[in-house]
């Protein structure tokens, strides 16, 4: 009994910036060995580059034949013994499905004379577009706390790398942590290494 | 960005980005190309630009056809890979092919490579330059 292999659906792409394209799609196991060749096609000068691999739901184009900014088209053709089976093609915008790398933050630390704030300034990742802005979420609490809290602000492409976290408790100890996307893409970059930093002492009312 | 788009006479919005990048990978490749030290070469001139009516615009198939010739003589340097496929993207259509000839000499291949890799890595600088006074002028105004 003929067994085509199942139609490939829910395509899922992933850009790592000057690293690589990655698409995923389901089901991610069949019956009976089967080859995939997965085409993918530049919007700009609608250069072709396809790749193949074997009994597995992933595929991979490298740097630098994926370049950002582009917008790609994807179809996978799924093959067995018995037949072959295309995907529907799918599009995908380079700057929507960035994933960069986590921050680096170098310290977090007080500002001589500014009571409950600390200041962190960190390394904008350098695998990251030139020219995209970037949100960010920072979260932080106290060091003896369960309980994260969360700010959230946006970075342009040539501000300073720092932040001011402010109405902290005084003369106390805090952890934080810092993840960034780029403004118009779907994936948040993992959460940066943690760092501590304390709150200047307060003097005592009265 | 807009600048950048005027720097391309194009009204693709994805240009002033490829600019952005092309001036990352220019610098990026300068700075790792490890033929150092070379005798300079005046003879070696790059068309980084065309000067028409007033902005000068970059010279997109001259300058890729250059590093095609480039990528021919060094050897699987992705960067300059990623450069000729940014120059592609701003490639007007149906741009006429610039014959570009690589000396033939192992030494003079590398004085050549040197210097056209520094010209428009200076060029990329430049055009980056030009871009953040005229924003900061515009900020003024």
């Amino acid at each position: 009994l003929a067994a085509l292999p199942h139609k490939p659906e829910n395509i899922s792409c992933v850009f790592y910036y000057k690293k690589n394209l990655t698409c995923t799609w389901n089901p991610e196991k069949e019956a009976h060995d089967t080859w995939y060749t997965v085409n993918r096609t530049n919007c700009y000068g609608g250069e072709h580059e396809l790749c193949r691999i074997e009994n597995r739901a992933s595929c991979s184009f490298f740097y630098p034949n994926v370049t950002y900014p582009d917008n790609c088209s994807i179809e996978v053709e799924a093959e067995n013994a018995d037949g072959k089976v295309k995907s529907d093609r799918t599009q995908w915008n380079l700057d929507n499905i960035v994933k960069i790398e986590p921050p680096e933050i170098y310290y977090v630390k007080p500002v001589l004379g500014v009571k409950r704030m600390v200041q962190i300034m960190w390394r904008r990742p350098q695998l990251a577009p030139r020219s995209t802005g970037l949100n960010y979420t920072l979260r932080f609490m106290t060091v003896n706390s369960a309980k994260w809290l969360e700010v959230n602000f946006r970075k342009g492409v040539y501000e300073e790398q720092t932040y001011n976290l402010t109405e902290l408790q005084a003369f106390t100890e805090y952890v934080l942590t810092l993840r960034c996307v780029a403004e118009e893409s779907i994936f948040w970059s993992d959460w940066s290494e943690e760092k501590m930093g304390t709150t200047e002492e307060e003097a005592p009312l009265g | 960005l807009s600048f950048y788009t005027s720097l391309t006479h194009q009204t693709q919005p994805e240009h002033p980005k490829i600019l952005m990048e092309l001036q990352g990978a220019a610098k990026m490749t300068w700075q790792n190309y490890q033929e150092k030290g070379l005798p300079e070469r005046k003879n070696y001139t790059l068309p980084c630009l065309i000067s028409e009516c007033s902005f000068p615009r970059i010279n997109s198939s001259a300058i890729l056809a250059y590093f095609q010739e480039i990528q021919r003589v060094t050897v699987n340097n992705h960067t300059i890979q990623e450069i000729i496929q940014q120059l592609k993207k701003l490639m007007p259509q149906g741009a006429p092919r610039l014959n570009v000839t690589v000396p033939e000499d192992h030494f003079e291949q590398k004085c050549f490579t040197s210097a056209i890799l520094q010209q428009f890595s200076n060029c990329m600088d430049r055009i980056h330059n030009a871009k953040c006074s005229t924003v900061a002028k515009r900020n003024v105004q």
